[in-house]
């Protein structure tokens, strides 16, 4: 090969290596705002990114205490990633150590659950979906769970829901808010979503199915 | 937009799942890889006769494992593949082996990778001039330029992908039109066909290297987390992938068969681009140059990607220790289970040849689907029809899993004629590896953890 086939070559190669590095500098981009519109519903926030450039909104909104982040699910072999969006309220339940979370499809993959980290395990009833665990901090957990089983089964009648967790620090679902495109991840493993931004309905959506879960602790708290 | 039409919007982008077609195209795209390199051993091991009927022979046996994976993978969850199917059908000693053989086979083939692209470039070099060039720099290289992207979870769009696909797919086409087979021109078949040099035992050690042409595509089929993909597009989309490699593996071996004698294209590193090279174009040259660049790179960097997550979840599950089963705090990879793995691929990537690494990754598919076919006999007894709901039911059984076992036996008999050493090495790994889990690792695993499918308890329990 003539050293000008070669400088063609090498040309070419720096032409898609600058086009693909242009690429990732845009979606990173693209990612940093797609919190934007539901931080704008927070009466005091802070928006902050995490190392993969997703966004997370920590803030007060009506005197609830709230942690939103988002973040890419790309462990699983033989399956899409997923993008989950993490609501925790941060308020204290006077539950002890009686905590518990449901997680639904488990594969054993799930480094973001909190069920993995409980061990006592809690009969998964009908009105649930099939493929379910429940898992609790103690014996105990079994009473707290079966007051919610009502709003629990509500929630997760949406099948996007992907964990619930009751802990004695407060209320967090999990919930998919896309799904990476088949041919990015097939050909290269690539985690590419087609989101702009979360809207701020699936985000008020989430903040209702935790308020339906407190009811049950009004009151209530001091017979856990 | 309203919430409602928000909503609305929401739903209809879950809603989609992959078609037969799309399963195909990707099928192709993602063992493109076997066209570019390692399926010309099996000419060296019979002549070109050999390698073809090795080629048709290991269609057959993977048109069992996509039967088999297809019922299985449409009634116990699909994420997680074979690894899962053995957490929940077998137990825990079978789910290690599997989550072994996983890591191995894709290790293994990251460094057949690299070493293909290594020599390319160090060919090239020669040709360009720089007779010095060595390959060892270039593996180490793309290796560690690999694992660096997955590390830090580097991406790009699908754009970037496509362009590297549809460079690496269409070179063979436009390879195969420009030798013109409908003419004697550059096809020399009549002169370079030599019949069976080794005989009907030379087809038998052919089909060791056979399987390399499909190698991974059972792979092809991924769950949705939401919408599960329908019963139909597993078996219709792997079955026609097989039948297109099946055709892409034809041209390939018309083109390269036809060009160079069986002595040569058996030992070739690069066989698709030893043929654009006795064509004396150097357009086509360059053209699978980037094809054999393109389409190792694309295997190496799904190679890391899938051997690091199948290393994490033995890690979670506690079949290894637990260090492995970390995700880093800020890019979200499993960066242990990446970094451990690089030293083992670059060990065999560095002091290996081709064919020997390439023989490793085939053992571990190998093991992989013998698996198969005891796991599918087990499953059928422990749940039989009727007992749960299954999205899809493969037709004859058990003659699926017996002609499976079949040709999973002749192949293990092809690869004891010409790699006993590495087939025993291998075995007596396995072995030794299994005692550990046995005898030291197993009380680490939660047992009762383990089960997550809601089934009746199967039958005979």
């Amino acid at each position: 090969m003539s050293l000008f086939g070669i400088l063609t070559l090498c040309g070419a190669v720096g032409l898609l290596a600058g086009w693909a590095v242009r690429d990732h500098r845009g979606r990173l981009d693209r990612r940093r705002r797609l919190l934007d519109d539901c931080a704008k519903l927070f009466d005091t926030h802070t928006l902050t990114h995490g190392g993969d450039g997703f966004p997370r909104v920590h803030g007060m909104r009506d005197g609830r205490n709230l942690h939103v982040q988002l973040f890419s699910d790309g462990m699983t072999i033989r399956r899409l990633p997923q993008l989950w969006m993490q609501i925790t309220e941060l308020d204290a339940l006077q539950i002890g150590g009686n905590g518990f979370a449901v997680l639904v499809r488990p594969s054993g993959y799930e480094f973001f659950s909190l069920t993995d980290g409980f061990h006592h395990i809690i009969e998964v009833p009908g009105s649930f979906p099939s493929e379910c665990i429940v898992r609790g901090e103690s014996e105990g957990s079994e009473k707290v769970f079966a007051r919610l089983i009502a709003p629990l089964s509500a929630t997760l009648a949406d099948p996007r829901v992907k964990e619930i967790a009751v802990t004695r620090n407060g209320l967090r679902i999990i919930r998919q808010v896309d799904e990476g495109r088949a041919g990015d991840y097939l050909l290269l493993r690539q985690a590419a979503f087609e989101r702009s931004d979360v809207p701020s309905a699936v985000f008020m959506d989430v903040l209702e199915r935790l308020r339906a879960l407190r009811p049950v602790f009004n009151g209530r708290d001091a017979d856990m | 937009m309203t919430a409602s039409s928000a909503h609305h919007k929401e739903r209809i982008s879950l809603l989609r799942v992959l078609g037969p077609a799309h399963i195909w195209a990707l099928g192709v795209g993602i063992v493109l890889v076997g066209e570019y390199m390692g399926w010309n051993f099996a000419v060296g091991k019979g002549g070109a006769l050999a390698a073809i009927i090795a080629c048709w022979f290991a269609g057959l046996l993977y048109t069992c494992v996509a039967m088999i994976d297809s019922e299985v993978t449409s009634t116990v969850a699909a994420a997680g593949g074979q690894y899962a199917q053995a957490k929940h059908i077998i137990g825990p000693l079978m789910a290690f082996n599997v989550g072994l053989f996983l890591v191995f086979a894709y290790t293994m083939l990251e460094a057949a990778n690299a070493i293909t692209l290594g020599h390319l470039v160090q060919r090239v070099g020669a040709m360009a001039g720089f007779e010095n060039t060595s390959d060892k720099p270039f593996i180490v290289l793309t290796i560690m330029f690999l694992a660096w992207l997955n590390y830090r979870g580097v991406y790009t769009t699908l754009t970037f992908s496509l362009v590297i696909t549809v460079i690496a797919f269409s070179a063979i086409c436009v390879l195969f039109f420009a030798v013109q087979p409908w003419t004697d021109t550059y096809i020399k078949h009549d002169q370079l066909l030599t019949g069976l040099p080794y005989g009907w035992l030379g087809v038998l050690a052919a089909l060791h290297f056979g399987m390399w042409f499909y190698l991974g595509i059972e792979g092809t089929t991924q769950a949705a987390e939401e919408v599960r993909s329908p019963a139909r597009a597993l078996p219709l989309g792997t079955m026609t992938g097989i039948i297109s490699l099946l055709i892409a593996a034809t041209m390939t071996w018309y083109i390269c068969s036809g060009l160079m004698p069986w002595e040569f294209l058996g030992q070739s590193v690069t066989p698709l681009f030893d043929a654009a090279r006795l064509t004396n174009s150097t357009l086509l040259m360059v053209l699978l140059f980037i094809g054999t660049i393109f389409s190792a790179l694309a295997s190496a960097n799904c190679c890391i990607n899938d051997a690091s997550r199948a290393w994490f979840s033995m890690g979670r599950d506690r079949y290894l220790p637990q260090v492995f089963g970390a995700v880093h705090p800020k890019y979200r990879t499993p960066y242990r289970a990446i970094v451990f793995l690089v030293p083992v691929a670059l060990v065999f990537a560095y002091f290996a040849p081709l064919d020997q690494v390439i023989t490793f990754s085939i053992l571990s598919g190998l093991l992989e689907y013998t698996f198969m076919a005891f796991n599918v006999i087990l499953f059928r007894r422990k749940w039989p029809l009727g007992s749960i709901r299954r999205g899809y039911v493969h037709p004859f059984h058990p003659l699926p899993a017996i002609m499976l076992l079949v040709l999973c036996a002749a192949t293990y008999f092809a690869v004891f004629l010409g790699y006993g050493t590495q087939l025993i090495a291998m075995m007596v790994f396995y072995i030794v590896a299994s005692l550990w889990f046995a005898l030291h690792r197993y009380k680490f695993v939660p047992r009762g953890e383990q089960f997550a499918m809601p089934w009746p308890k199967p039958v005979g329990y």
